[in-house]
């Protein structure tokens, strides 16, 4: 559903239970709403990586003894490790560039995120303040180049291959 | 490696220099707007693709201490983590 409407109209409705709930203007209001896409997001990546587990292996685990719930959780999980970090890693950089959401639910100087804040704070009117903007553009960029360094091992390795003999 | 081989390898990274430079020239020019000075950054007559007048660290001071930059940057690292774990944990 989320992908189907667009977010620039999907935050109107959302607003309204974002103000019925007694959330306004504050950031548990976005912690509330940005699952509402990633976690089909997440889903949808996840399924995708699922499907290329090989079948023989939930089968023996579960010829070994497991239940269906056992050989999910202790066989096929730990497999999809590489996937699962890649869904997290596309979750976070996805709600750390997320705007329209934060920008309309949130609006105080204290409850803002960094992207909201570095554009509606650093713009007054007319004037932009140029060398805060971009300085603010590098370092709000640093999180995510940070974290792609740091899991690029996990999430271009296959691990399901030779699991099967 | 034959010399054939090499030689195609070599010449597919030189055709694709051209969109490397096209993809991290953004970056470069964010990079270069923050650190220049404002004398240097509001002159019209100025280059604007290097500094001539000295770097300047000026902007990521007033960034840091005078706007309330690192609160949002803890609200976005808060929001951030608590809606990843809870949609990782929610979709595994």
């Amino acid at each position: 559903m989320t992908y189907l409407v667009p977010t620039s109209l999907l935050f109107l409705p959302l607003a309204q239970v974002i103000n019925w709930i007694g959330l306004a203007d504050s950031k548990w209001a976005l912690v509330v709403t940005y699952p509402t896409f990633l976690v089909p997001f997440c889903t949808w990546l996840l399924m995708g990586y699922f499907r290329t587990v090989p079948k023989e292996v939930e089968e023996c685990a579960m010829v070994d003894g497991a239940t269906r719930i056992q050989a999910l959780w202790r066989i096929v999980l730990p497999i999809a490790i590489p996937g699962l970090v890649c869904a997290v890693l596309f979750a976070f950089t996805l709600s750390w560039n997320e705007f329209i959401y934060a920008l309309t639910f949130t609006s105080s100087s204290e409850q803002i995120t960094a992207s909201v804040g570095v554009t509606s704070e650093l713009i007054r009117g007319d004037i932009y303040f140029w060398g805060e903007l971009m300085a603010g553009a590098i370092l709000g960029s640093v999180p995510i180049v940070v974290l792609y360094v740091f899991f690029l091992d996990y999430y271009v390795s296959g691990l399901t291959a030779g699991a099967v003999k | 490696m034959s010399g054939r081989v090499l030689r195609t390898k070599v010449l597919m990274h030189v055709l694709l220099v051209p969109f490397l430079i096209f993809a991290l020239f953004p970056f470069y020019h964010m990079l270069l707007t923050s650190l220049k000075q404002d004398r240097e950054l509001y002159d019209r007559h100025a280059v604007p693709l290097v500094i001539k007048q000295g770097p300047t660290l000026e902007h990521y001071t007033k960034l840091l201490w005078e706007t309330e930059f690192l609160t949002w940057t803890k609200n976005s690292l808060l929001v951030t983590v608590l809606a990843t774990t809870a949609s990782g944990r929610a979709s595994s």
